[in-house]
């Protein structure tokens, strides 16, 4: 029932000033691409539970994404993925209200990649590092914060600066840790509807006409185990600082971290004695571009267990990259370490990425 | 207290009457160049992209939507060149935003026909986007933004009109000096980085033999380069431009190769510090032209 007046609540705010969706869907088509990202990658040390050493080739993932107007006052953007053989999923799918609103609002309803931080509003073919951050797909699973629900957002000037505040009310049905891309859900049951929320306050603020930096803080409360009504707890911050003094260098540095805290079973086989476990992970990147088409950096990466915090993970690792043309073609190295308290030892990743995106220019988003 | 107090609301009275009454942002330094002429004290003009940087390749920032969230008018480019622009406009969530293309009423050159891709390189459909470069076309670009600010400002048209009249016949007068000056560069050839000059070269006579880029937004290889230099030998070209934004390192190996000339070449408004508005722009550009080419 609850579950059902989400998704009426969502189609509603939808129809909200789109009335000719139907006339403006068949007389204007939406901006198509496809972006295609495969990869030579060769491991060494490998845990036998995550496979085998040995080199592969992998098709790690055809995005494509379809997105335009509905009308003078709202669009769509959809995204869908198809990762090697494992099927279509839908990594976003939602429409904004753009304008129009009282108080600065945009609404944004559909399945969408949660404003938890800033990496995880971004799909995976825009990082150096390749995948999603320890601390994120322990929670979240390799796609990070995704679900269905609806985003409510202003934004007011201060200054030169912009301040953005966001808050959604989500299904709930986006803790999976160690859920990987397009893995279908353990259950075949309608998911029930346990709701969440999460949000953010973020500030932008430009310093000169080369140098800028945006800083935030989000939060989130979600029922991880409905069946026990158990709960989790996280917070986060995140920064961006970008000095780019024209079109032919930059430097970005990014940085993010977590701290959670959730109900858990006592387990003392497992070494869980207390009721609730508090965990953290943090993520830093420095990427540097130059001679236009180059880029160089590095990152750490940390994660804890969400259940049990003494099961830690964590990475570093080297990137290099070169673009043909802007980012319609890519070639991109990573070399990395990974190390945790469930391995033997420390393994090593090497990736050859190629990334191509057929479509129509967009535009770089900050 | 109360001396204090009515002081203060004194000041703020003295600011609200001093204050624009139409706030412009535009896409570009050349657009507001046009819109301060025609609006002078009744607006208040900013841009998003400095007369140093590319149009082409803009990153959206917040800060530019915090310019148009406050902002009545939005001065457009068109013709493909600002297709960033609809994301700031979007984040601005400002309903109430006037969005006018100057481009209305241009006559686009190269317009491309038949099947269009991008092995072509970067480009538009709708025809070369640096049409302010023809002083003739700023003319209506003055005109549209007259169009829009009588649209939102009604109470001040009259004066807007008057001041599009005036902009016009001092362009008119401007254009005649540079044609005069410029005659000189009639048939001159050059080659130039990208291809942002068309208008240029048709407005003053220029013939533009090759670009730095093989396609483009592409970057320059080293076979095009060194095709570039035996063209610049077996043609005697003494001149090659190269936009602000651009790096001068391939210009700078052809010309000491070939023999000759680099100029940077300020295709906006704030592209040189002796190019502080539109007017400024022309005679900057007829200068260092005719200075590169020894002409002057």
């Amino acid at each position: 029932m609850v579950n059902k007046t989400l998704i009426i609540l969502c189609a509603l705010i939808v129809s909200i000033g789109s009335s000719q969706i139907a006339i403006s869907q068949t007389t204007v088509n939406p901006d198509i691409s496809f972006i295609g990202d495969s990869r030579a990658i060769i491991e060494n040390g490998l845990p036998a539970e995550i496979g085998e050493d040995g080199l592969r080739m992998e098709f790690d993932e055809l995005e494509i994404a379809a997105t335009g107007y509905l009308n003078p006052y709202s669009r769509a953007d959809v995204f869908l993925g198809i990762h090697g053989t494992e099927g279509i999923e839908i990594e976003e799918a939602s429409a904004t209200l753009l304008r129009g609103l009282p108080l600065n609002l945009q609404i944004e309803a559909g399945q969408y990649l949660v404003d938890f931080g800033k990496i995880n509003t971004q799909h995976d073919h825009q990082w150096s590092w390749m995948g999603m951050p320890l601390m994120h797909s322990l929670y979240f699973g390799d796609d990070g914060l995704k679900d269905v629900g609806v985003n409510i957002s202003t934004f007011r000037p201060i200054g030169n600066n912009a301040l953005t505040v966001s808050g959604n009310l989500l299904q709930g049905d986006f803790f999976g840790g160690h859920h990987e891309h397009g893995a279908t859900e353990p259950t075949e049951e309608e998911p029930d509807f346990d709701p969440g929320g999460s949000g953010r306050l973020s500030l932008f603020m430009p310093f000169g006409d080369f140098t800028t930096c945006e800083a935030g803080l989000s939060g989130l409360y979600g029922q991880h185990d409905p069946d026990e009504n158990r709960w989790t707890t996280m917070g986060g911050f995140d920064l961006k600082f970008k000095w780019r003094p024209d079109m032919y260098r930059s430097l970005a540095i990014v940085a993010e971290g977590l701290i959670g805290s959730r109900d858990v079973d006592i387990d003392t086989l497992a070494g869980i004695l207390d009721d609730h476990n508090s965990s953290f992970g943090y993520f830093a990147s420095v990427d540097c571009q130059f001679r236009r088409r180059y880029n160089i950096g590095a990152f750490i990466d940390f994660g804890q267990e969400p259940d049990i915090s003494e099961d830690d993970h964590s990475a570093f690792g080297l990137f290099a990259g070169f673009s043909l043309a802007e980012e319609t073609y890519r070639i991109g190295l990573l070399l990395r370490q990974d190390d945790g308290a469930d391995f033997d030892g420390p393994y090593q990743t090497g990736i050859l990425q190629f990334l191509w995106s057929l479509g129509p220019h967009k535009p770089h988003i900050y | 207290m109360f001396k204090i107090i009515e002081s203060l609301l004194t000041a703020c009275l003295i600011a609200n009457s001093a204050a624009a009454e139409v706030r412009i942002v535009a896409s570009t330094s050349d657009l507001a160049s046009i819109a301060r002429e025609i609006g002078r004290e009744h607006v208040d003009v900013d841009d998003i992209v400095s007369g140093k940087s590319n149009p082409h390749f803009v990153e959206v920032l917040p800060s530019y939507m915090v310019k148009l969230a406050r902002a009545d008018l939005y001065l457009s480019v068109g013709l493909g060149l600002d297709y960033w622009a609809q994301y700031i406009i979007d984040g601005s969530r400002n309903g109430k935003l006037v969005i006018m293309d100057c481009s209305d009423g241009i006559e686009a050159l190269e317009k491309p026909t038949g099947k269009i891709d991008a092995s072509m390189g970067d480009i538009h459909p709708s025809g070369n986007p640096h049409y302010w470069l023809d002083p003739e076309n700023g003319k209506i670009i003055a005109a549209n933004i007259e169009k829009a600010l009588s649209r939102i400002d009604p109470s001040n048209s009259e004066y807007y009109r008057s001041r599009l009249l005036e902009f016009e016949n001092a362009l008119d007068s401007r254009i005649h000096e540079w044609r005069a000056k410029a005659a000189a560069l009639d048939g001159a050839e050059i080659i130039a980085f990208h291809n942002s000059w068309p208008y240029l070269s048709a407005a003053f006579g220029i013939k533009i033999r090759g670009f730095i880029e093989p396609k483009p937004g592409i970057e320059p290889t080293p076979s095009h380069t060194a095709e570039l230099i035996e063209l610049v030998r077996a043609g005697n070209i003494k001149l090659i431009v190269k936009e602000p934004y651009f790096s001068d390192r391939v210009p700078l190996v052809i010309a000491r190769e070939a023999g000759a000339t680099v100029v940077e070449l300020p295709l906006s408004v704030g592209g040189n510090k002796s190019a502080m508005d539109y007017f400024a722009l022309f005679d900057y550009i007829v200068d260092s032209l005719l200075k590169g080419l020894g002409r002057n």
